[in-house]
């Protein structure tokens, strides 16, 4: 992990190493090229491999709005598989598996990742191929239809096959209701069938650009290997201006939303809720408290949730809390449980709204508790580093969407940072049950009887 | 602008063998125990993984099926004078990840832990496996978590598909049976079960993979005292699965895309020409984008999100099972073009240039997977349970160099027949006629 650093340095680690808080993420390496492209390269010498990833920072989010047509971002990702004036359509992820390589990609609401995990010794193939189709994406007429039914497919598979899937979008859609992250990364139904080569086309002439893009590579190489590369390749490529990323704040609505979803498919009940919460990049003070929280109250069936709820109550069998603060306009929390034989998905929610006002209230959470959820955290962070792929997906992810690099390597210290009433103060800005600011939605998964058929 | 002519100089840089593609060390290597460690010290974490062999779900009873599927989730809920809060609790405070879980044929254990917390990972994995508290709110905790689980899978047609495949191909035989339980077998299973099944499991062979930041004395030290009466009993056999006989057998369900898997017998993995029908299913499905199947069904024809073809490999039973979905209205014809492929593929065999291709793949991607301490331990724990040599990469690798044209189509006159398919869907096809329709999902309620 630290090889590459100059011997005179290499003590000062060695030394430093119980005091795991104070160290970077991942110490990376970074410069940017002279068309504005940041390289970022996270050296790893354990297996001579390389996952390349060039990161875009555009997704979904940034598809013109009220057109009728939705899902282009993702159209486009699959389009960029499908030949340039020099690689025929098809060919790219044949090159890749030539060579021993595995390659895919994948969109998001704010970025679109194109990556390939490599033998070393290929480094400058993918990068080629990469700065290619960057530039020159050119489907042919034939391809394009035929992957317009592949990505329809791909929509019946991951939602319209499965009523979990479905009503989770409903909600999605009830939570972030004005703004673009209400809108499924593929696409709705109804208007996936609409959507045609020049929607596609014109989102890759307004957003990829190198100025937009992010390379990150991860494994056996360094900044002073890769960078001459990334000039020979990505360097020579124009920039061009970027529009704004416009993320709509969701106002706040006066009714509380309960939906209640009653279908025969469905065997186990559900009980959601889902509110609105600030993002690592809206505010990220509150985003490490909300990570903390969330890692407090339901990391593992020691945590206070489980306990108070399955173990202590009997109401549920099983309830989880997640928080998503990996955006670049408003973060999300959820919880979701299921009710044991017996209780009543009314019955658990309360429960829950119960549970958590006592947390604010006549059960705090304890300065002790906060500091042990934080040194846990930085523990993870140890173990994310025994992967190649991880720490890429990371960096990459939270550049594209509007982080510095310092911000992410900095994340051990700034998580250690926040005070426990740092954390107590936003569990009460951002679960209070009783707040009135937070859009709270929330959902019922109900098995329809045989009667009611 | 991008010049090709340094792309397709790179294309051909020679692949050489290497010396040794990973440095396992045997420190145990007997029928009862066998211990295999890759030392690395790149990042301070240690993986363990390891199985109990023959002591998976194929032991349950027919009226208490998830039997071991409960064992293995009740077993770290507490040990010793630990209830399961506590237990969980030091667990999750230190860093360690501990978990138990049965497969169809072994159970199997992990722990992932940092290298400064190995004397407490250890020694709170020694108390789940001697001492397991099994008390009475856990098992029902559990139960419950099982039933739910279950009832919510009922709805995930992946899920469903799986479970009929299952009762399929394997008909009569004990791995038919449902290994994460019925609806109606839950409920039997008693602590006195648990406990019955808990002592059985210490008695059987183990095999231990390590990978990460500890020295082999260490790792000895350590396995030693957590297996003193492993291989005191010996793995019971188990009868091989009689294929199906060929049919198209339909689960109505009223989805807007049909599931399906198609089904052949498949070769093992210790048949001496595996590597040739590892290239074979290579180029038919097994190579996502660039194979034969995805390249057919989804790039040319768009029938399909993704198509792919595998070896299953079990002590009972292998197979070669192809999987893919299609809109109710296409899903006739993306099987009869699998079958076309099927079929060209046997018949005509292959070219060099596929070959050449997949050899490439296949000895170069192997590294790839050598990213992680979790996935070191994992591969070798495979390789264990399969009884493969602790050099078979190297083996593999200088076959696959050996590897000619007329082996590969060997192997797909002796494995793709497509007269032997068995094939089963789960949607609402309108364009494929079925033998047989199933109603209800076997070994569910």
């Amino acid at each position: 992990m630290i090889k590459y650093l100059s011997i005179f340095f290499i003590w000062v680690f060695c030394a430093a190493s119980p005091s795991f808080a104070a160290e970077k993420l991942f110490n990376t390496q970074s410069t940017f090229l002279k068309n504005g492209m940041q390289v970022v390269v996270i050296p790893n010498h354990r297996a001579p491999i390389i996952t390349h990833m060039v990161w875009y920072k555009v997704g979904s989010a940034d598809e013109p709005q009220g057109d009728g047509v939705s899902g282009e971002a993702h159209f486009l990702e699959h389009l960029m598989f499908k030949g340039t004036h020099r690689i025929p359509a098809g060919e790219f992820s044949k090159i890749i598996r030539n060579i021993g390589g595995n390659d895919n990609a994948f969109t998001s609401w704010d970025f679109t990742s194109y990556f390939q995990s490599i033998p070393k010794e290929y480094l400058s193939l993918v990068m080629a191929l990469e700065a290619d189709r960057m530039i020159n994406v050119s489907p042919p007429p034939q391809d394009i239809a035929s992957e317009h039914k592949v990505i329809i497919e791909e929509r019946k598979q991951r939602t319209d096959n499965d009523p979990k899937a479905l009503f989770a979008e409903q909600m999605r859609a009830a939570l972030y209701n004005t703004s673009a992250y209400s809108i499924p990364i593929i696409g709705w139904k109804n208007e996936m069938p609409k959507l045609e080569w020049r929607h596609a086309k014109d989102y890759h002439d307004r957003w990829y650009a190198p100025n937009n893009a992010i390379l990150v590579i991860s494994g056996d190489v360094t900044l002073e290997q890769a960078q001459p590369l990334a000039e020979k390749y990505f360097g020579i490529l124009p920039p061009q201006k970027i529009p704004a990323h416009v993320r709509a704040d969701v106002p706040n609505f006066p009714a509380p939303v309960t939906l209640k979803f009653e279908n025969i498919a469905v065997q186990q009940p559900v009980y959601m809720r889902a509110s609105l919460a600030p993002s690592l990049v809206t505010n990220h003070h509150d985003a490490y408290a909300l990570q903390i929280l969330e890692n407090l109250l339901s990391s593992s069936s020691a945590s206070r949730l489980y306990q108070d709820l399955v173990v202590k109550d009997k109401v549920a069998s099983s309830v989880e809390l997640s928080y998503d603060g990996s955006l670049r306009g408003q973060g999300n929390i959820w919880i979701s449980a299921l009710p044991v034989d017996g209780v009543s998905l009314e019955t658990l929610q309360e429960k829950i709204t119960a549970t958590l006002r006592r947390y604010m209230t006549s059960q705090p959470l304890t300065d002790e508790e906060i500091k042990t959820a934080q040194r846990r955290m930085i523990d993870q962070a140890i173990f994310a580093r025994d992967s190649v792929v991880g720490p890429a997906m990371l960096v990459g992810q939270g550049l594209a969407m509007g982080l510095t690099l310092d911000q992410i390597e900095n994340w051990p210290r700034d998580v250690m940072a926040i005070s426990p009433d740092a954390v107590r103060r936003a569990l009460k800005d951002y679960l209070d049950p009783d707040a009135e600011n937070l859009n709270v939605i929330h959902g019922f998964m109900i098995p329809q009887n045989e009667e009611k058929k | 602008m991008i010049r090709l002519a340094l792309l397709i100089g790179i294309l051909f840089l020679p692949l050489t063998a290497q010396a040794k593609i990973l440095d396992i060390r045997v420190l145990r290597d007997t029928p009862a125990i066998q211990v295999w460690l890759i030392q690395d010290q790149s990042v301070p974490v240690i993986s363990m993984q390891f199985a109990f062999k023959g002591q998976g779900s194929r032991n349950d009873p027919d009226d208490k099926q998830g039997l071991y599927r409960l064992l293995s989730n009740t077993m770290d809920e507490g040990a010793g004078n630990l209830d399961s809060q506590a237990f969980q609790k030091e667990l999750n405070d230190h860093g360690i990840e501990l978990s138990f879980s049965a497969t169809r044929d072994n159970f199997i254990g992990t722990v992932y832990t940092l290298s400064r917390e190995k004397e407490r990972a250890f020694r709170l994995l020694g108390l789940a496996l001697s001492a397991p508290r099994f008390d009475e709110d856990a098992i029902e905790r559990m139960r419950a978590q099982n039933i739910s689980r279950l009832r919510s899978s009922m709805t995930d047609p992946e899920w469903m598909l799986a479970r009929l495949t299952n009762s399929v191909l394997f008909d009569q035989h004990l791995y038919a049976k449902n290994s994460g339980g019925t609806l109606s077998s839950l409920p039997r299973i008693t602590k006195q079960d648990l406990k019955n099944a808990h002592q059985t499991l210490l008695t059987a062979p183990v095999r231990v993979a390590i990978a990460g930041d500890i020295t082999d004395d260490e790792a000895l030290e350590f396995v030693e005292k957590l297996f003193p009466t492993a291989g005191t009993t010996p793995v019971r056999d188990i009868t091989h699965a009689n294929f199906p006989q060929p049919e198209n057998i339909l689960f109505p369900h009223p989805i807007p895309q049909t599931l399906v898997t198609m089904a052949l017998p498949g070769p093992s993995v210790k048949d001496p020409d595996y590597v040739a029908a590892e290239v074979m299913n290579y180029i038919l499905g097994g190579g996502g984008f660039g194979s034969r199947l995805m390249d057919v069904i989804r790039e040319r024809n768009g029938l399909t999100y993704g198509i792919y073809s595998n070896f299953e490999h079990m002590d009972g039973g292998n197979f070669l099972s192809i999987s893919s979905s299609s809109k109710n209205e296409t899903i006739g014809k993306l099987v009869n073009l699998t079958k076309v492929e099927i079929d060209a593929l046997r018949q005509k065999g292959i070219n060099p240039d596929d070959l050449r291709s997949a050899v490439r793949y296949l000895r170069g991607s192997t590294v790839l997977n050598f990213s992680s301490n979790p996935k070191l331990s994992n591969f070798m724990l495979g390789l264990m349970l399969e009884e493969l040599p602790v050099d078979y990469l190297d083996k593999r690798d200088a076959a696959l160099i050996q590897l000619d044209v007329e082996a590969v189509n060997r192997a797909a006159e002796k494995w793709l027949d497509s007269r032997k398919l068995v094939t089963i869907m789960l949607g609402k096809p309108t364009d494929f006629p079925v033998n047989r329709k199933i109603d209800t999902l076997p070994n569910v309620q």
